[in-house]
């Protein structure tokens, strides 16, 4: 395709009897999208819907029960603990990983000896796959031969090994770490990215007017990242909200199901226990709260996009 | 005028192309697709593939393997069942003959032609797969749970390997005063910790449910005694992180010569044999402990079953018939060196070591969970949900016994529809 067929194609100039004949072949194009979307996620998506709404097995149809399945588990003691663990979870997670990436961020924006490098290495714990970095802090976190329980006994600094693992609090703060640490470079890199999009003249102006470091980031910095520590803080909210792969490798739930998070309830009761409308009703009480981070995320994308 | 056509043109054969394409294959010979959990020994994966191989050129089919890990058998089998594709063979290791019967292919007279050259099948492997009087899945082998221990421990402690629960707590007690553990998992995992709580119970006499399968029977003097037992245990002998503990959890443990008493399939002998020298040499094992109601040990006996889905079933039966019987059995179960049992109660053994004889034996002590009650869909809800491993972390994170049971009993009550 050259330039005229290009410059046929901008509607601008094209005739009204041209734009037609394209706009049918505009049409074809996202077609392949269009199906591909309609066929990969709208029709799971709703199938999943109608699901919930049945007590459908594995294997089997079920029949149509209303909100029964919703009912069943408001009323249930494991799936209000895992609500509980969720909100935690998430709140927890993206607030410290927040925090840690601002900072990591200002850091990473000064300049200094390894710069690039220093960026490169902050990316990686993003970039290695989930279930291989859980694998490792599951190793890391090993009552019999994690390293900080043996590292600690041998230095003298334990006297027993630190049961991560099997204490519900340590096991939520253990799942939290994890997810931290790997989603923190994600927090600094899109941190970093806005800081660069910040006109230096406003700094040195603050500089010249004799405000300090604190003031200038107070006044310049925060303001200047607003749209992308909005944008970057609910896309964290929906991958943090929907996590499986750390607690599926790491706890898988425990101890007494005080690390469950609705993924991995949703996968354990409608995959192990065979109960596919009660795991797709689990997973469906995450719709409704995605929606909203969903339209929100839009709204700040439009508005920093203005 | 040129350009919208050809781009037409262009994008009509694409898609035409995409249509008309299909995996090249040879499409006069049939495939059959087997899944099966992966064997921690190649050798063991190597053999069964090479037997298959061997079938397959005999009746001029190509065999797909796949090799999952045992963890993953159940969503394997729940997906297939759901979406009617997938394997023509899978590898059962649950309920799931009693929860999908229609899903599985009645192999009734396979199994019967085993039973007539063998000798009969062992009781687990019939609760396992036989439904409404049917066969739907063909008995494979068992890892039987048995007690691993480190024989020069405990002769250095004057012991003997424990014979009940309250001679290991004993025996654990003198093990930890020397730096070392007896352990039991007792985390969110499918098999050691199921293994842990379940034998336990049943040991003091707990069950879930009466022989009928219906009525709850949980909430008893004697699941209150098994709890406190297992309290104790783990407050007076078992490492502190064993709620957190998985399948994999001991096994490391063990090798790592920090355990000298624990529950596992008898696996640990083979790694050790490669990976840890030193301790090879003391390990032996023994019938998993009993307790004032006896001795029961909840594990899974392989089968293999023929999906209804499959196109092939008569050729799918063939196969499975040609990998569970006796010849090709006992060669593949020498190549688990000891960790495999054969279901089958006349199938003559060639040799196995002294230190692994308790293993055939063991197979007898296996009960599924649901017990004393018939495996049903309930009985694997409650297992699937660790709901009775989740009453025992409770007891032992120092809730009241009596309230631990009782939320496990309302658990249960839901699960069986008796709110």
């Amino acid at each position: 395709m050259g330039a005229r067929a290009i410059a046929d194609l901008a509607p601008s100039q094209a005739s009204p009897r041209r734009l037609g004949r394209d706009a049918v072949l505009g049409y074809l194009w996202v077609t392949p999208a269009l199906l591909l979307l309609g066929t990969l996620v709208a029709y799971p998506f709703l199938l999943a819907l109608y699901w919930s709404l049945t007590s459908k097995t594995a294997g089997v149809a079920g029949t149509f029960v209303g909100l029964d399945n919703f009912i069943y588990l408001l009323g249930d003691r494991i799936f209000r603990k895992t609500l509980g663990n969720t909100a935690v979870f998430t709140v927890a997670s993206v607030s410290v990983k927040l925090v840690i990436g601002m900072i990591a961020a200002l850091v990473l924006d000064q300049a200094f000896r390894g710069r690039n490098l220093a960026r490169g290495l902050f990316l990686l714990p993003w970039i290695v796959p989930t279930s291989l970095s859980a694998l490792a802090w599951l190793w890391i976190y090993d009552d019999m031969f994690g390293v900080i329980s043996r590292l600690g006994m041998d230095l003298g600094v334990l006297r027993t090994p630190i049961p991560f693992l099997a204490d519900s609090l340590l096991a939520m703060l253990a799942i939290i770490v994890v997810n931290v640490w790997r989603g923190v470079s994600f927090f600094a890199i899109s941190f970093l990215a806005g800081m660069q999009s910040i006109a230096g003249e406003l700094y040195e102006a603050a500089a010249i007017d004799g405000a300090g470091a604190g003031r200038r980031f107070w006044h310049i910095t925060l303001p200047g990242l607003r749209a992308v520590m909005a944008v970057a803080t609910l896309f964290s909210v929906i991958w943090t909200f929907s996590d499986f792969t750390i607690v599926h490798v790491v706890t898988r739930g425990g101890p007494a199901n005080s690390t469950h998070l609705l993924a991995t309830l949703a996968y354990q009761t409608a995959i192990i226990g065979g109960k596919v409308g009660e795991g797709l009703a689990v997973s469906s009480f995450m719709f409704p709260f995605l929606l909203v981070i969903i339209f929100l995320q839009l709204h700040f994308l439009r508005r920093s996009e203005d | 005028m040129r350009w919208p056509r050809r781009a037409l043109l262009l994008f009509l054969a694409v898609v035409t192309s995409c249509l008309v394409w299909s995996p090249v294959g040879d499409a006069q010979q049939p495939r059959l697709g087997i899944t099966i959990s992966s064997w921690f020994i190649p050798a063991a994966n190597d053999l069964l593939k090479e037997m298959a191989a061997d079938w397959a050129k005999q009746k001029g089919v190509t065999v797909d393997f796949e090799f999952i890990s045992d963890t993953d058998l159940v969503a394997k089998f729940t997906t297939a069942a759901e979406t009617g594709a997938g394997p023509d063979v899978l590898q059962v290791a649950s309920l799931h003959p009693h929860l999908y019967p229609t899903k599985l292919v009645d192999v009734t007279d396979v199994v019967t032609q085993l039973e007539s050259r063998h000798g009969g099948i062992v009781q687990i492997a019939k609760d396992a797969a036989v439904v409404n009087g049917r066969w739907r899945a063909v008995p494979f082998y068992a890892t039987p749970q048995v007690l691993n221990y480190r024989e020069d421990v405990l002769k250095e402690l004057g012991e003997q390997p424990p014979d009940t629960w309250e001679d290991a707590l004993r025996i654990g007690k003198k093990v930890k005063a020397r730096s070392m553990f007896w352990g039991e998992a007792l985390g969110h995992c499918p098999v050691d910790c199921i293994t842990t709580t379940y034998s336990i119970l049943w040991a003091y006499g707990a069950k879930e449910v009466e022989k009928d399968g219906k009525t709850i029977a949980l909430n008893s003097p004697e699941t209150v005694k098994a709890l406190e037992f297992i309290k104790r245990a783990a407050d007076e002998a078992w490492p502190p992180g064993v709620l957190g503990w998985d399948n994999s959890s001991n096994n490391r443990a063990f090798l790592g010569g920090q355990l000298a008493m624990t529950i596992n399939a008898a696996t640990i002998w083979y790694a050790a044999k490669r990976q840890a020298p030193a301790v090879f040499p003391h390990i032996n094992h023994a019938l998993i402990p009993r307790g004032p109601a006896g001795r029961a040990a909840a594990f899974w006996p392989s089968s293999l079953a023929v999906m209804e889905h499959s196109k092939q079933k008569e050729l799918a039966k063939d196969l499975v018939r040609y990998l569970t019987d006796g010849p090709q059995l006992s060669r593949w179960l020498e190549k688990t060196e000891g960790a495999g049992a054969s279901l089958l109660k006349g199938l003559a053994e060639k040799s196995r070591d002294p230190k692994l004889q308790v293993i055939p034996k063991a197979v007898e002590w296996g009960r599924l969970p649901g017990w004393p009650g018939p495996p049903t869909r309930e009985a694997a809800e409650v297992h699937a949900k660790y709901l009775l491993v989740d009453m025992a972390q409770n007891a032992v994170k120092g809730m009241p016994i009596p309230k631990a049971v009782e939320q496990a009993v309302a658990e249960m009550k839901r699960i069986y529809g008796q709110q």
